[in-house]
């Protein structure tokens, strides 16, 4: 038990926690169907896919790195993945197809980790650079049309709800079963952090690149994993959105990189890297998520989204700096 | 005896520029031995050779028991049993004491291994009892004090049971009783451990005190060598700088000048109370106390880098506004920080810019641009004036070695001809043959009228520059000494008697 605390030691999760809990009161005291069952269920729903994502990208930032192609990765290897599968008629279980599309993601995120790593380029002009680099290979050689015949096993995953809860209107109200692959994938993924001596060498190289260097620790190896890992789950990411959305759209997802990164941000990982944890980012994809589908609820115009996503992001890296100015001493009086 | 480590005929050149030749040397089993030399003498550039994270271009090093190596291998270095303590310790500080000390192997391999946490927990309270050190193996490094994570580093070195340790400048950064404690824990881990120790420090008398044996590098070669007792003080840094370096003292006090500055009843939050002095036109006064004296506090407060609470700066009879550095500037006051590294330079810019820094206002015309052609001239002017070594001021200021960047600040300043110069830790970290011109240059500047403040631990540099050193004790001016005939045993007596009173 002292151990699973220990994990929310890890992140300044007290600023998301409460963010959460103010956005909740206020939208309940503005329309009280949002506390309902079908409301939350959704924002559990929407959260899923910036969830997977959001992990990969934890990654990326606590190694120091940065990685903005996440998206171009989760659209290619979706739509690569389902082109593969509609060509063999395939009809075989799901995992098939999160298979494939996690070996594709994870075959371009070692592309970036590789240029990263081998020829020491900057991360961000490096992902940058991929991000539409993936992005044009896929519209000119793969296509650009939105496929609406999914291989014949990912309907039912749509269809597929932990939960089914009968609405007082007579509704349903379903929580749908990606909600555990989320889960799944973040618990292993703090196991990954904190329990293996991989976790624990990706906090090294993020802490201190230069100590880890002389420390012997393997550096290309370390990050090409990173890279790779973050490129897997960006190609779960995306098989996940063609089945909620029940098409292989070239355009989905594709532009949703600041929102995923913000939610890693928020959730107490450092841009500088060597700081973050799951529990956190968890939290900052659920706050991320809460904006993006309940303003509406709230009656607050859409437009206004970014501007409140882009207040939590001031907010949440401003509080860590404040605290620290507040109990630091003028370091000028430091001998 | 027989040697754990020999270095054979090493060379190693940069872009053409020699930094290493011929140089050979050997450490014997259970021996500490003391590798000196300036700022760019090749000091950094051997023990990286030895660290093996880089390469010589020809010669070797040899752990004894295994082949002779000349390549970049970090890992094998430590499998034979160098352990390298870097001067910035490669700490990672978002990591726990355990995980700093304990898996680097096993975190270098990646292999899973279950409890591995617990077992690393269980290595690092090992080896920090083994030092002797209390610190929790659970905290993270960087909350942890300066001298706390040198053990930290040291911890880790043990825990790869080496043979020789290899320790960068271990002192810089320590107060006296730290280093106290550190030289303790070196003879004792030779002694009973029989580990080899090579130990690399600008601090002579610290040298001579714990040295079995001496390298002398200059200028990339071997200059001399030998047991430590065929050294002292004066043969070191004439064999570090190839000159004659003597203990000059201060240039005789002016008499019958009017005050330059007048501090009455100065008070700082928490850290100065109620000081008074004058120091006249030409006066070179020491500030001396222990860490947390206030003399850090004092000199920051008298340039209104921090703010007094009560009292009066006054310079030539005009009382400065408390806090405001801007007007210390405008008034003729210059402050060259302790930490040249964060404080005072623009690392990436070149050198030329750095020293134009402080004037550029004086050459900017009334529409807002600048005379470059006049700057440059008064940037080089002092540059000259104070041999900054460099082939080209074009050339960013992180490329001169510490002295050299001492000595950029210093011109900076100078350039403004300031009336009156504070100092902290001139030489903190600097050889001996630029401390030495350091010196020279605040004589030099004394004599020509400029009032000089220094802050310093360095009791020797105290004497060699100050007519008056003013002890601080717990905020307090306890003593105001003509340094005339005192001797550093007096001096220190007098820092270190009051602290221990109070």
């Amino acid at each position: 038990m002292k151990r699973i605390l220990g994990i929310a030691q890890d992140a300044p999760s007290s600023f998301v926690l409460v963010s959460i809990g103010a956005l909740y009161v206020a939208f309940i005291a503005r329309n009280s169907a949002f506390i309902e069952l079908p409301h939350q269920f959704a924002i559990l729903r929407s959260s899923i896919v910036i969830g997977i994502m959001a992990l990969g990208l934890l990654l990326v930032l606590i190694s120091g790195g940065i990685d903005v192609s996440f998206t171009a990765v989760a659209v290619l290897s979706m739509y690569s993945t389902v082109q593969i599968l509609n060509g063999v008629d395939y009809g075989g279980p799901i995992v098939v197809a999160f298979l494939i599309a996690a070996a594709i993601g994870g075959l371009l995120g070692l592309l970036n980790g590789a240029l990263i790593s081998l020829l020491r380029l900057p991360t961000l002009i490096v992902t940058l650079a991929t991000l539409t680099l993936f992005r044009g290979f896929m519209l000119f050689f793969i296509g650009t049309d939105r496929i609406r015949e999914l291989p014949a096993q990912m309907k039912p995953f749509a269809r597929s709800t932990i939960v089914s809860v009968a609405t007082p209107n007579g509704g349903k109200a379903s929580l749908h079963v990606g909600i555990l692959l989320l889960v799944g994938l973040a618990l292993a993924v703090a196991v990954l952090l904190r329990w293996t001596p991989f976790g624990r060498a990706i906090y090294a190289i993020g802490g201190n690149r230069q100590a880890a260097e002389r420390a012997g620790l393997p550096i290309r190896r370390v990050e090409l994993g990173v890279y790779g890992l973050a490129g897997s789950m960006a190609g779960i990411a995306g098989v996940v959105d063609a089945a909620l959305i029940r098409a292989a759209d070239p355009f989905t997802i594709v532009g949703t990189e600041l929102d995923v990164l913000a939610a890693v941000v928020i959730g107490g990982a450092a841009i500088t890297g060597g700081r973050g944890g799951v529990l956190g980012t968890f939290l900052g994809v659920i706050l991320i998520a809460l904006v993006d589908s309940s303003l509406v609820l709230a009656g607050i115009p859409t437009e206004w989204q970014k501007l409140f996503v882009g207040l939590f992001i001031l907010a949440g890296v401003m509080l860590p700096a404040l605290r620290t100015w507040s109990t630091r001493t003028d370091p000028r009086t430091i001998e | 005896m027989s040697a754990v480590l020999t270095v054979a005929e090493v060379s190693r050149s940069f872009g053409g520029v020699r930094a290493l030749h011929n140089v050979s040397l050997a450490v014997e089993q259970g021996a500490v031995h003391c590798l000196v030399g300036e700022n760019g003498s090749g000091k950094s550039t051997l023990t990286k050779i030895i660290a093996g994270v880089l390469s010589a271009d020809a010669g070797t090093v040899a752990m004894a028991g295994h082949e002779p190596r000349s390549g970049v291998n970090p890992g094998l270095a430590i499998r034979e049993g160098i352990s390298v303590i870097y001067q910035d310790l490669a700490l990672f500080p978002n990591l726990t004491v355990a995980e700093n000390i304990a898996p680097c192997e096993r975190t270098a391999s990646l292999t899973p291994h279950w409890r591995w946490r617990s077992s690393a927990k269980r290595a690092a309270a090992a080896a920090l009892e083994e030092l002797g050190s209390a610190i929790s193996p659970t905290t993270v490094v960087e909350r942890l004090p300066t001298a706390e994570r040198q053990l930290v580093a040291i911890a880790r070195a043990m825990t790869r049971r080496p043979r020789m340790i290899l320790m960068d400048e271990p002192t810089a950064a320590l107060t006296h009783q730290e280093i106290d404690r550190l030289l303790a824990l070196v003879r004792r881990l030779r002694d009973e451990h029989s580990m080899s120790f090579m130990f690399i420090s600008h601090k002579l008398n610290e040298v001579l005190e714990l040295a079995d044996s001496v390298t002398v590098l200059r200028n990339g070669v071997v200059a001399s060598e030998g047991p430590a007792a065929d050294y002292t003080i004066e043969r070191l840094s004439n064999d570090m700088t190839g000159r004659t370096i003597s203990s000059a003292r201060p240039t005789k006090a002016p008499t019958g000048r009017e005050p330059r500055l007048t501090v009455t009843g100065l008070c700082v939050k928490g850290a100065v109370e109620d000081i008074s002095f004058e120091a006249a036109e030409g006066e070179v006064i020491g500030i001396g106390g222990l860490l947390g004296s206030g003399r850090t506090e004092l000199a920051l407060s008298l340039c209104g880098l921090l703010k007094s609470s009560e009292g009066s700066v006054e310079i030539d009879g005009v009382a400065l506004r408390p806090g405001h550095f801007q007007d210390a500037i405008k008034r003729g006051i210059a402050y060259v920080p302790e930490d040249r590294l964060t404080e005072g330079l623009f690392l990436d810019r070149s050198i030329r810019d750095n020293a134009a820094a402080a004037v550029a206002s004086e050459h900017t015309s009334r529409l807002g641009a600048l005379n470059r052609s006049a700057l440059h001239a008064t940037a080089e002017h002092w540059l000259g004036q104070l041999h900054v070594k460099t082939p080209d001021y074009n050339d960013a200021v992180n490329t001169l070695s510490g002295g050299n960047q001492q000595r950029v600040v210093l011109s900076k300043w100078l350039a403004r001809r300031p009336r009156l110069l504070i100092l902290n830790g001139p030489t903190v970290g600097v050889d001996v043959g630029s401390r030495h011109d350091i010196h020279e240059t605040i004589r030099h500047l004394a004599k020509d009228g400029t009032t000089v403040i220094i802050a310093s631990d360095d009791l020797p540099e105290l004497l060699a520059v100050a007519h008056r050193v003013l002890v601080l004790s717990s905020g307090q001016l306890r003593h105001d000494i003509l340094t005339g005939d005192l001797t550093v045993q007096a001096l220190w007596e007098a820092i270190s008697a009051d602290s221990a009173l109070s």
